[in-house]
């Protein structure tokens, strides 16, 4: 395969995310699923919540009006496609509690099936992970009960073991694809990671490294740019940012918390363990743990500045803002916040941004 | 009849209020006390001695001293972007402000220990940034969805609650709890005595049913026998001391004040022609809007959430487990109050039961986790006949209030009901 090639196969996997579903795929809605236990199990995966953001999926007015504008964009998109019958194709939709977003999408799915607002099919399920020490007994249940609702069968010894190896193959070329030299615009990144979404671990990890094989090193110096806050997948608003620099530590949630880290060695309890303790997860115990981690790697990345950009209706991010700031002021790294912009910025929001981060950044010396 | 206050009324506030002073006196004095969220098992910290302040009612109370503006203001000075929850917020705000001189009280000390559950998703964000400015340690309760929730789960809830609330959430919880015993235990130096906190367990549900029967007398009156803004603290100052031999006593002779006034034919409002229901937390910077309309339209707010919910949410056959029942009852307290299916039908019903016309349904667009499900329970309730008046605001930040215009927009809804 060429170099060129498996770059085509990642773009176009990630323009036709979610919205070819053939048939019998499980989709997961929600950050924070242990997908190579189903992967594993013979499981073919889709990922809901990282599709495009189509304003114009509209099931109808007795479905808008069940859903309040402060519910996540992505909620609202996904909810429209459901009650429209899009996901007819699928064996079920698990839900991640511990998303931000998911358990929303889950309760108003529900109720809006039970109201007659959309179709009976395919099936729900609430996937509970505690993000906790405490929790693995109640972990390890909810996963033998997720086993029992898709009839599917735990996966053998080493069927875990060729996952654990592909998944690993899956991390270790998506570290390479963000090495934080900026080799590949993270504009581009993001597409070639969520295009693996759909794809397994092995796929994904043989796509990357040749579409890598003959990617250029950078050239020239670049501000090292940090990107954290709300989940996105506008890449108008990464190539916005990449006129002024590199991203080279790209910690917004759909970039930062898939996949969910690998266990030492392959078993449903080593994977469950791995899953349940990633400080990706904002719901994690403790809390700090979470913060923690965003700062140990902006400190890592040894960035110029770091760009925070949040969603109007935030509820969890805002609060690690203040600290991340301070952190950040107090080794000399600027720390430009953006504000609320829009998930799906249109040419108008897109020059504002551009605008308003060239303005900061000439602020603070760095133009 | 002229409509005068209620004598438990004025005994609710006196003893609450004595009790607080005391509280003070004590933790400033170096006592323990514990800061907690709302939906958190406070009868194990009572049970434990150990005192409570919890985090919505000191919420409450900085809003009622109308200090929430000046905080609120400072939250955005320090960072915190302006759409974060607040009711959730605004002790934590007060505390980080650094000027104790401010708040109600001079400030609180700093607690012992923190608590909360993970039902709302920033609960565990606000209670790490406090636990970090105080040093206090955090004890956080999970809060595991329900999958196939039961919409008219309080047919269920006192007796099945098993099935209702699934085994394995119930398991994790209770694990919780022994947790937090354990860490009181250590605090205080103190054994947890099972047998006690049984019949402990036991005496809130006989005060909880006491609730039951001052609500069912108050639903069936031909006439609202008293205001909401007196329900509320002949309520919850009990449900505070929940199980205590005094909020025992309160809750009867509540009850028995009621009942007299329903048989001797006083109300309200005389003319009375508009039954409401208050949706929503209190609003607790103006509680004087919930008489705004009885002159002008014979409107009368007859239901809010605390008095019917300290039955449905309160009472749980206990059996020989008293944690388990505990668990039960805390570990969708606060979802079922708020989220589909469960807001929705509980409404529904309660409506109907209360012969209510009119739902004015606080909607805190920034306080998400009480938000949601407002349309589902607008369209059941309109399904069910009942006008529905949204009120865009928040519970404790005036700043979006603008009394006047909200008083003009539910008048003109009001007028094409009468």
């Amino acid at each position: 395969m060429t170099s060129q090639t498996a770059a085509n196969r990642l773009e176009n996997a990630f323009a036709l995310r979610s919205t070819e579903l053939p048939t019998d795929m499980i989709g997961i809605f929600g950050e924070g699923f242990p997908e190579a236990l189903l992967r594993a199990a013979g499981a073919r995966l889709t990922c809901l919540h990282v599709a495009p953001i189509d304003d114009d999926s509209n099931a109808g007015q007795a479905v808008s009006d069940c859903i309040e504008p402060f519910v996540d964009h992505a909620v609202q998109c996904f909810l429209h496609r459901f009650a429209m019958d899009s996901f007819r194709n699928l064996q079920a939709i698990i839900f991640c509690r511990d998303d931000t977003a998911a358990l929303v999408a889950y309760q108003y799915a529900s109720e809006l099936r039970r109201l007659g607002l959309a179709p009976a099919t395919p099936q729900l399920i609430l996937w509970n992970l505690v993000h906790a020490p405490h929790a693995h007994d109640f972990n390890m249940l909810q996963m033998k009960k997720l086993w029992q609702y898709l009839d599917l069968a735990p996966p053998v010894d080493s069927a875990l073991a060729a996952t654990l190896t592909d998944e690993r193959a899956r991390a270790n070329a998506l570290a390479e694809l963000s090495d934080g030299t900026g080799r590949i615009p993270a504009s581009t990144a993001i597409k070639w990671r969520i295009a693996g979404r759909n794809m397994d671990g092995r796929e994904h990890a043989q796509l990357i490294s040749a579409a890598l094989a003959t990617a250029p090193r950078p050239v020239g110096q670049s501000l090292r740019l940090g990107l954290i806050g709300a989940p996105i997948t506008a890449v108008d608003l990464y190539q916005t940012i990449e006129q002024h620099g590199h991203i080279v530590c790209d910690l917004q949630p759909i970039a930062a918390a898939w996949p969910v880290p690998l266990p030492e060695i392959p078993g449903i309890a080593a994977f469950l363990q791995a899953a349940a303790s990633d400080p990706a997860c904002a719901r994690i115990v403790p809390p700090d743990r979470h913060t923690e981690m965003l700062l140990r790697r902006l400190t890592a990345a040894n960035c110029d500045a770091v760009i925070c950009q949040l969603q109007p209706h935030d509820d969890v991010f805002g609060w690690d803002v203040p600290q991340i700031s301070d952190y950040l002021h107090a080794n000399e790294t600027p720390f430009i916040n953006l504000g609320f912009i829009d998930p799906a910025p249109d040419d108008t929001e897109l020059t504002r941004i551009g605008a308003l981060l060239a303005h900061e950044l000439r602020q603070r010396g760095l133009t | 009849m002229t409509h005068t206050s209620l004598k438990t009324t004025k005994i609710a506030m006196t003893y609450q209020r004595d009790w607080v002073r005391q509280l003070r006196e004590d933790i400033t004095g170096g006592q323990k006390f514990a800061f907690v969220n709302a939906d958190t098992p406070h009868e194990l910290f009572h049970a434990m001695g150990m005192p409570i302040v919890t985090n919505q009612w000191w919420s409450a109370v900085i809003a009622a001293k109308q200090l929430s503006e000046h905080y609120l203001d400072r939250a955005t000075e320090m960072g915190f972007h302006a759409h974060l929850p607040r009711y959730s917020s605004l002790p934590l705000i007060a505390e980080l402000d650094g000027d104790p001189a401010r708040q109600p009280w001079g400030g609180l000390p700093n607690p012992s220990i923190l608590c909360a559950r993970q039902s709302s998703d920033e609960h565990q964000k606000v209670f790490s940034l406090w636990s970090r400015a105080t040093g206090a340690p955090l004890h956080l309760f999970s809060a595991p969805g329900v999958p196939n929730p039961e919409p008219r789960w309080w047919e269920i809830a006192r007796d099945d609650w098993e099935q209702l609330y699934h085994p394995d959430r119930l398991d994790l919880m209770v694990a919780e709890m022994k947790t937090l015993i354990t860490t009181l235990e250590h605090m205080t130096g103190k054994n947890f005595d099972l047998d006690q906190f049984s019949q402990y367990m036991h005496a809130i549900n006989r005060q909880e049913a006491i609730f039951e029967e001052i609500d069912q007398m108050i639903a069936q009156a031909p006439q609202a026998p008293l205001r909401i803004s007196e329900q509320i603290p002949n309520v919850m100052v009990p449900q505070w001391h929940r199980g205590s031999g005094w909020a025992l006593e309160h809750a009867a002779s509540f009850r028995d004040e009621v009942a007299a006034r329903i048989a001797e034919g006083q109300s309200v409002c005389e003319k009375e022609r508009i039954r409401m229901m208050w949706i929503g937390a209190g609003l607790w910077f103006d509680t004087d809007f919930y008489t705004a309309f009885e002159e002008s339209h014979g409107a009368v707010f007859v239901w809010s959430m605390y008095l019917p919910f300290a039955a449905d949410g309160y009472i749980r056959t206990i059996g020989d487990d008293p944690l388990r029942a505990l668990a039960a009852r805390i570990s969708l307290m606060n979802e079922q109050l708020h989220q589909p299916p469960w807001v929705n039908e509980w409404l529904v019903e309660q409506a109907q039961r209360y012969r209510i016309d009119c739902a004015l349904m606080l909607v805190p667009r920034h306080d998400r986790f009480s938000s949601y499900g407002s349309h589902f329970a607008r369209r059941a309730l309109e399904a069910a006949g009942i006008k529905v008046i949204e009120i865009w605001s928040d519970m404790v930040d005036r700043r979006d209030w603008n009394r006047a215009e909200m008083q003009a927009l539910v008048a003109a809804e009001l007028d094409r009901i009468s």
